[in-house]
């Protein structure tokens, strides 16, 4: 009974994962098609003298941008179900091969900045409760509201300003060694450790009062044990939901961290292929995009019933 | 994030301040309002913000009034000067004064920002409406296409939109407001399922009313209220959006004065005449840090008021 229960789970999850995947894939495609402009555009952009309009033409007929869009789209669908996305239309190899070679800098460099943002995030919350001065938990309390107010940008370029030209432990442009990572990381961890901040602060209070609570204190356990063995399991649940939404932000908010460290990664590659109508090279980013917000939410609908025991996975 | 911070409020309930309550029905709405301002007044932070977004209000209607300069008027013998009492952000490259072209931007950051949350408000509450409303097949359609909006980067919609409206901050305002339509629906729709099910609806059904005069008179107005507490603080987010895209260099062309567009322009000066970027940035943050706190007010006030 319950392994059927789990079966049904899966397969209907599966199925909205893929609805998901398609429509992004489906949704890009389409809005990249009614965008003025194309890549034929793009590639003979600059060109005089001669005729543009039969250049235009035979570039369109190299590229078969000619074709019916649905025939286009058609094979498109059919070319990235088996993982063949195409060649980018300017860099004349594969699409997916230009994606991943960018990527992993940029996957890197997000989920640093989560890992560092849930680190920073957790800390200072605990802190905020374990503190007796008043006055270091205004302080503290302060802080996260802040922390999710400031641009990333604004962060990135404070942190290039300092750490670069100040301190001079870095490279301003494209550092590779790890302390740079760590830097520019840092730039998009303090709005997600805001976030984190904010809601856990609001739960733990929530949690401190419960009979649960009372429980453990009256066992003598010590302040530190009952805030973080017992409140923090309980506060967190909320804070695994919006994990889910934050890798997206995170992978979002790498664009301007790149920009201003001058580092290798998706962000020039989407905005470039985007402007220059790269539909192959969108098209990848999108799915691996549309992929990892599936398989995030999924993992953190597998997470809630091992953090809180009550939450039972149901085929519904 | 201010759906469960909604539900801690509740949780502490009649811990915190209670609001006034009316004394008359007549005379409700008027004391709620003096409740209000009283809880301003005796709230710093609440105060300060409040001070500063009629300061910035004030500036986007009307810069001279701060800034009576011209925020283009360049100046060959008064370069890269550090901030002081003549110019108090310092002036750029070309002599410009900082703080006359900060003032002047304040007008279309604001209206990009405003603009943004209006199209996401008015399209994804109208989505969220109808699914929570209808139910049914039309539910689960309009909701796997959110679904989709969400998993779909925002900044490649962002890209697309832009490069077809052309660059410019309004632009960048409508492809922000596109991209939180999503947010806003499912918002709308669980404060309409929540709204639904509560005592007063069912007590509507047995007082015989229609079905749309139960939608409008009671299921709207009362779900909104938390749709419009969010909707107050994405102004804030979308601040720092629109000053993100226009950093990108995906806003107005450079001599405009626009908050993202100076910090950029300030970039390359970083090292040296580090002023140029991070005051106009520091604007930015007051703002967004004074709009996030009267949108949480807005949001506990509410929910005082139901609880």
């Amino acid at each position: 009974m319950l392994r059927y229960g789990l079966l049904k789970y899966a397969v209907r999850r599966l199925g909205y994962a893929a609805i998901v995947v398609w429509g992004a894939f489906t949704g890009a495609f389409f809005l990249l098609y009614i965008v003025p402009g194309d890549a034929a555009g793009g590639l003979t952009m600059g060109a005089s003298g001669g005729d543009v309009e039969q250049l235009l033409a035979e570039q369109r007929e190299l590229l078969g941008l000619d074709r019916p869009v649905l025939v286009q789209y058609g094979d498109a669908l059919s070319g990235a179900v088996l993982g063949d996305f195409g060649d980018s239309l300017y860099q004349r190899r594969p699409a997916v091969e230009v994606f991943f070679e960018a990527f992993p800098a940029t996957l890197q460099l997000a989920f640093l900045g989560l890992a560092l943002a849930v680190v920073l995030g957790v800390a200072l919350s605990v802190v905020i409760e374990l503190t007796d001065w008043r006055w270091l938990r205004e302080l503290l309390v302060s802080l996260p509201p802040v922390a999710v107010s400031l641009p990333p940008f604004l962060v990135a370029l404070v942190l290039v300003q300092l750490v670069a030209f100040r301190l001079g432990w870095i490279d301003a442009f494209g550092d590779q060694t790890f302390l740079g990572l760590l830097v520019a990381s840092l730039s998009i961890a303090v709005a997600g450790g805001g976030t984190i901040s904010q809601l856990l602060t609001a739960n733990l209070r929530g949690a401190l009062t419960s009979p649960y609570i009372e429980t453990a204190r009256s066992w003598g356990l010590s302040r530190f044990d009952v805030v973080v063995r017992h409140a923090l399991r309980n506060a967190s649940l909320p804070v695994i939901t919006a994990l889910g939404t934050l890798i997206g932000v995170m992978v979002g908010g790498t664009v301007l961290t790149e920009t201003v460290f001058s580092r290798p990664g998706i962000g020039r590659l989407v905005v470039d292929s985007v402007n220059g109508r790269d539909m192959p090279v969108v098209l990848v980013a999108v799915t691996v995009s549309a992929l990892i917000f599936v398989t995030v939410n999924f993992v953190v609908d597998l997470l809630y019933p091992l953090v809180d025991k009550r939450i039972r996975l149901e085929g519904r | 994030m201010s759906v469960t911070e909604t539900e801690a409020a509740v949780a502490a309930g009649p811990a915190g301040p209670a609001a006034p309550a009316p004394a008359r029905p007549g005379e409700g709405r008027r004391r709620r309002w003096l409740g209000r301002l009283v809880d301003v007044a005796r709230t710093p932070s609440l105060l300060v913000s409040y001070v500063w977004l009629v300061l910035i209000v004030t500036a986007a209607l009307a810069p001279t009034l701060f800034a009576p300069g011209d925020p283009l008027a360049q100046s060959g013998d008064a370069m890269l000067l550090p901030p002081g009492p003549e110019h108090l952000f310092g002036t750029d490259d070309l002599g410009r004064d900082q703080f006359t072209r900060t003032v002047h931007g304040t007008r279309l950051s604001l209206q990009a920002a405003v603009i943004a949350v209006l199209i996401g408000l008015v399209s994804g509450s109208l989505i969220g409406l109808v699914a929570g409303a209808v139910r049914g097949w039309l539910d689960s359609v309009l909701m796997r296409v959110v679904d989709v909006m969400l998993a779909v980067p925002s900044l490649i919609v962002s890209l697309a939109i832009i490069s077809a409206l052309g660059h410019g901050t309004i632009n960048i305002a409508v492809a922000i407001g596109i991209n939180s339509t999503a947010t806003f629906a499912r918002l709308m729709r669980s404060e309409v399922l929540k709204v639904a099910g509560a005592r007063y609806v069912e007590a509507s059904v047995f007082a015989g009313h229609g079905y749309a005069y139960r939608l409008l008179r009671h299921v709207v107005p009362n779900a909104t209220r938390s749709v419009l507490a969010y909707a107050t603080m994405e102004i804030g987010s979308a601040i720092l959006t629109v000053a993100s895209l226009s950093f990108l260099g995906l806003g107005a062309p450079p001599p405009t004065p626009e908050w993202g567009l100076l910090v950029a322009e300030g970039r390359t000066f970083i090292a040296a005449q580090w002023w140029l970027s991070l005051l106009p940035g520091l604007v930015i943050v007051v703002s967004v840090l004074a709009v996030y706190r009267i949108g949480r007010s807005i949001d506990r006030g509410r929910t005082r008021v139901v609880a």
